[in-house]
């Protein structure tokens, strides 16, 4: 759970709090009494955080580098079946030189999006609309369970029957890897809405309409999220694996071409490419997308 | 004149789990008066939150019919406000919005809103808060943003379902002054749903004491202690004390 980490300061407030008429002296209940940090206080701590998630990412790699670095040199193994790490980089550099990189690296960006919005516009609302009705919700449970069960890459000598090899097998996978995570979880992010606030906002004089919009849709977005982060990172894996067995373009494909040929610098150049490109997603889009709705509201329901 | 009428209202409904139907409430009759605060008494499984509900129009009357200023309830309405024990504040909106959400989905611009919400926040002490969100807030502090959304639709009925059960005892002390002074100056009707007999007494200028299964009342008695009530007098208060162990005889003797 990345609130451990990452909890807000709490920013500035007033000590204390009037309270209507004359407060009975020392009733504890008032919660704490929150003095703003200094502006200079403020700043340090945000230096320091700045840094500290800066060695997050630096350590580990580099270390991680390291060990790369000295296997592959001293390790006695041919430089053509584990490339070290300045090959692989090397190599990388000559690839992106020749637009080779950019160009597998687009193909791959193409699928995972094209495939991730379409499940996302289809599971959402289909989802919603499953939750919402109890009937409907527990006839297709079970269903949805039962799909969400099948990997994306099962579905893969079926979509090339279907779509032949390239880009439409490649996204039809990613459509449902991301689509039944995405279902699944809206579904139970929508009946898990506390009933109370249901009847809250209607006593207010919500309409149906206004809870929805309103209410449930807010209710379930963690889980709406946390779907989305869960689908599009299998979507990620199942495009590799749908690249390599029914494409001939992308990152996947560029990995299994080049064992072809024996350029193992290039395998694992790709393999970088891939994580490097889903620790970017993650850390740039997904993550904070979650951290945002989990921490701000503190919904720990 | 009769804000409420009840009339031989009957709640029964079908237990899932023990496949038992069970009846919450049995011919059910009483009015209650414009400007009144009202407690409801009794232990729990007596009906009384059961009958709340379906005031506020969230449970339908198996047979008979309650009326409020005339038309009969079928279902929920911005007349009818509602104050729940764990607060129900929406975690995603800040206070504000939380205070300002009935008058939002009944479509009051939003510059009229944020006065609406200053003016209220400002009634319960909590104006300096507007811009945080319920998890910042103690719990006293978030069932004074639940009265305060609850008043925000100027409702002619506020309902509270043991709204202070949740708090500690000295700020549950704290809150009940404060709701009889808020009440003193608003004047709008209450309902208020408690277990507890010495909350039902302090607050209220009638006390409806349930009781029994299927759920009925069986007690209904005025309270006419001077207001403002404070619990520094009340301890000693003869007539509160009095009334106190009249309730509670009445809820034993069920």
């Amino acid at each position: 759970m990345t609130s451990l980490h990452n909890r807000k300061s709490s920013g500035d407030a007033n000590p204390g709090s009037p309270i209507v008429g004359t407060p009975l002296s020392g009733a504890g209940d008032d919660g704490p009494a929150v003095i703003s940090a200094t502006r200079q206080e403020l700043g340090r701590l945000r230096v320091k955080r700045f840094f500290l998630r800066a060695l997050y990412i630096i350590v580990p790699f580099t270390a991680l580098i390291t060990i790369w670095y000295l296997a592959a040199t001293y390790g006695g193994y041919p430089s053509y079946l584990f490339p070290p790490p300045q090959k692989v980089l090397a190599t990388g550099i000559e690839l992106l030189k020749d637009g080779t990189l950019a160009e597998q690296t687009w193909a791959s960006s193409q699928r995972i999006l094209f495939g991730s919005v379409a499940a996302i516009a289809v599971g959402l609302p289909l989802g919603v609309a499953m939750g919402l009705n109890r009937t409907v919700a527990n006839y297709s449970a079970p269903l949805v369970t039962f799909f969400q069960a099948i990997p994306g890459i099962a579905w893969i000598p079926l979509a090339i029957l279907w779509f032949g090899l390239g880009f439409r097998t490649a996204t039809f996978i990613v459509f449902l890897s991301v689509f039944f995570p995405m279902l699944f979880n809206t579904l139970i992010g929508v009946r898990s809405v506390q009933q109370n606030m249901i009847n809250a906002a209607l006593t207010l004089g919500a309409n149906k309409r206004q809870v929805i919009t309103d209410v449930i849709l807010p209710g379930a977005l963690v889980n709406i999220v946390t779907g989305m982060r869960l689908g599009i990172g299998y979507g990620w894996r199942a495009l590799v694996a749908v690249e390599i067995l029914g494409a001939s373009s992308g990152l996947g494909y560029m990995i299994f071409d080049a064992r072809a040929q024996l350029k193992s610098d290039v395998v694992v150049l790709g393999m970088v490419c891939l994580g490097v490109i889903w620790l970017i997603v993650d850390s740039v889009l997904l993550k904070p997308l979650e951290s945002r709705t989990i921490e701000k509201w503190g919904v720990l329901r | 004149m009769d804000i409420l009428v009840a009339d031989k209202v009957d709640k029964t409904y079908l237990d899932e789990r023990t496949l038992s139907k069970v009846m919450a409430l049995r011919g059910l009759s009483l009015s209650i008066q414009e400007g009144q605060f009202v407690c409801i008494v009794g232990p729990s499984g007596c009906g009384k939150t059961t009958f709340l509900h379906m005031v506020a129009g969230l449970s339908p009357v198996t047979s008979g019919t309650i009326t409020v200023d005339g038309r009969q309830v079928r279902r929920p309405g911005a007349d009818r406000g509602m104050v729940f024990q764990d607060y129900a504040l929406f975690p995603w909106k800040t206070v504000a919005e939380n205070v300002e959400f009935g008058p939002k989905v009944r479509g009051v611009r939003a510059k009229e809103r944020a006065e609406l919400s200053r003016k209220l926040l400002q009634t319960v002490g909590l104006d300096d808060f507007r811009d945080r969100f319920p998890k910042d807030l103690s719990g006293g502090m978030k069932q004074r943003v639940g009265v305060a959304r609850a008043l925000a639709n100027e409702p002619r009925l506020l309902l509270m379902d043991e709204p202070f059960a949740s708090v500690d005892a000295m700020t549950r002390m704290e809150l009940q002054e404060e709701t009889t002074r808020l009440w003193a100056t608003l004047k709008t009707t209450v309902i208020f749903v408690t277990h507890s007999v010495e909350e039902a007494v302090f607050l209220a200028d009638r006390v409806l004491v349930f009781g029994g299964r299927p759920g009925r009342l069986t007690a209904d008695l005025a309270v006419d202690i001077d207001r403002p009530r404070k619990w520094t007098e009340m301890e000693t208060d003869a007539q509160f004390n009095a009334l106190r162990k009249r309730v509670v005889d009445e809820v034993h003797s069920i």
